[in-house]
């Protein structure tokens, strides 16, 4: 068995369990559930190797989506917001690109490319995806104010479990 | 694999998807999409409208007269009856007001979807809210779903979530009204009818005025065919509309004020 499959598949159970059963039950404070949510599934699909299809990577984030989606009955958001985040990734690696490009057998893990290209890369990454769900959430741009501040609030708290996640695992690949 | 173009798609296909489920499984979001289409599409049909009535002028104050003259005999057969002038009757009808009604050009409609829906060029500032009754000339049309300060959207009776509580003329029983989505507008079925009711073909149909939506006795159509499901207890009614709703050019807001009143009941029911 290929051990990136096994690795990804591993992955994704486990951080759709922590989001689903962990994060979606948190309240942090009363006005929590309005302003601070914690997304760490993005996680999963953002450490797909360089290699997976585009055609994968869409099914797979549109899919992992879909069931946070589900077990929070917001049908279409996260599924929305983690296509349209995996849609984004390929410019925010080549922003970030290392003198020497990417080994396209490698994941971009934290082991293979170290703390600043790692954390600049899941923040911007998880930015996005955190930006379009909100924006989506809130569906006008009337209320432009309270899906800026609901995003920065939920993206800051979300980079710091995400980043705790990965010391935690912290795969090679 | 696909190429960079399939891999678009692919992804505007996921979007699509997506954005099909947020507008259709998530009430906030529904509500804010139909009323920005609303006014967008409101305003557009609006201006196509007024130069498409221009055409049609004759032809809507024809159908408006007849149908003034209709009211007028009705009110002249009431006043005989009572024995009083018809002025007397007017202020006597206004001393218990349940029902207003606010007349609407229809700027926008469908009939070809599964679930379609109508527009109209009235909204908030006529003192239309959601989920009040829209009927026409013959018949109804359908119940308010967004409004704004100009514009309405209504849910057409074609819609697969319509169900009109009606009763058969002159013998009282009632049952749901709906649309099969079969993409005919002539007819609709009238459902729960008890299968030992005597239905003959030809009978009328008419709102029963058990829903605050609507007044009774709004005369519907005429059943003209009748079978029951085996296994079912209840009739499977064919019933021909006498409203076409592929040319209505007018609508009436059906204002109760009652409703509130009768809301409030429901929740105090509801906290129970």
């Amino acid at each position: 068995m290929n051990p990136a499959l096994l690795n990804n598949g591993f992955r994704f159970i486990l951080l759709l369990l922590l989001q689903i059963i962990v994060f979606n039950q948190l309240r942090l404070g009363p006005l929590g559930p309005y302003f601070l949510h914690i997304y760490v599934f993005p996680l999963a699909y953002l450490l797909l190797p360089f290699r997976t299809p585009r055609e994968i990577q869409f099914l797979l984030a549109f899919g992992i989506g879909m069931i946070v989606d589900l077990a929070m009955q917001s049908p279409g958001l996260h599924a929305g917001a983690s296509v349209f985040t995996m849609a984004v990734r390929p410019l925010v690696l080549r922003i970030l690109e290392p003198r020497g490009g990417y080994d396209k057998l490698y994941s971009p893990t934290l082991q293979r490319y170290k703390w600043p290209w790692f954390a600049s890369y899941m923040s911007i990454l998880s930015l996005v995806h955190i930006l379009f769900y909100f924006s989506m959430e809130v569906f006008t741009p009337l209320f432009i104010g309270a899906i800026l501040i609901k995003t920065l609030l939920s993206w800051f708290i979300s980079n710091l479990f995400i980043y705790l996640v990965m010391i935690i695992l912290n795969p090679l690949d | 694999m696909f190429s960079e173009l399939g891999n678009l798609v692919l992804f505007l296909v996921l979007e699509g998807i997506s954005f099909y489920l947020i507008i259709t499984y998530n009430d906030a979001q529904s509500k804010i999409y139909h009323n920005t289409v609303n006014l967008i599409s409101g305003s557009i049909s609006g201006q196509v409208n007024d130069i498409r009535n221009y055409f049609s002028l004759k032809e809507q104050n024809s159908a408006l007269l007849r149908e003034n003259a209709k009211l007028k005999s009705k009110l002249f057969n009431i006043a005989e009856k009572e024995g009083v002038n018809p002025d007397e009757l007017n202020s006597k009808i206004q001393e218990k007001q349940v029902f207003s009604l606010v007349a609407a050009r229809v700027i926008n409609n469908s009939i070809s979807l599964r679930n379609n829906y109508l527009s109209l060029n009235k909204g908030g500032m006529a003192a239309i809210k959601v989920n009040q009754g829209v009927i026409g000339e013959n018949g109804i049309i359908g119940i308010t779903k967004a409004v704004n300060e100009n514009y309405t959207t209504v849910m057409s009776v074609f819609h697969s979530q319509t169900k009109i509580s009606a009763r058969i003329k002159d013998k009282g029983y009632f049952g749901s009204l709906v649309w099969k989505n079969n993409g005919d507008v002539r007819f609709m079925t009238l459902e729960d009818i008890p299968k030992h009711v005597p239905i003959r073909l030809g009978d009328q149909v008419e709102t029963s005025g058990y829903s605050s939506m609507f007044p009774g006795g709004i005369r519907l159509g005429k059943i003209v065919s009748k079978k029951i499901q085996p296994g079912s207890s209840t009739y499977e009614l064919k019933v021909k509309l006498y409203q076409d709703m592929t040319k209505i050019k007018f609508a009436y807001v059906v204002i109760n004020f009652e409703t509130p009143a009768l809301d409030s009941l429901y929740l105090q029911m509801k906290s129970l």
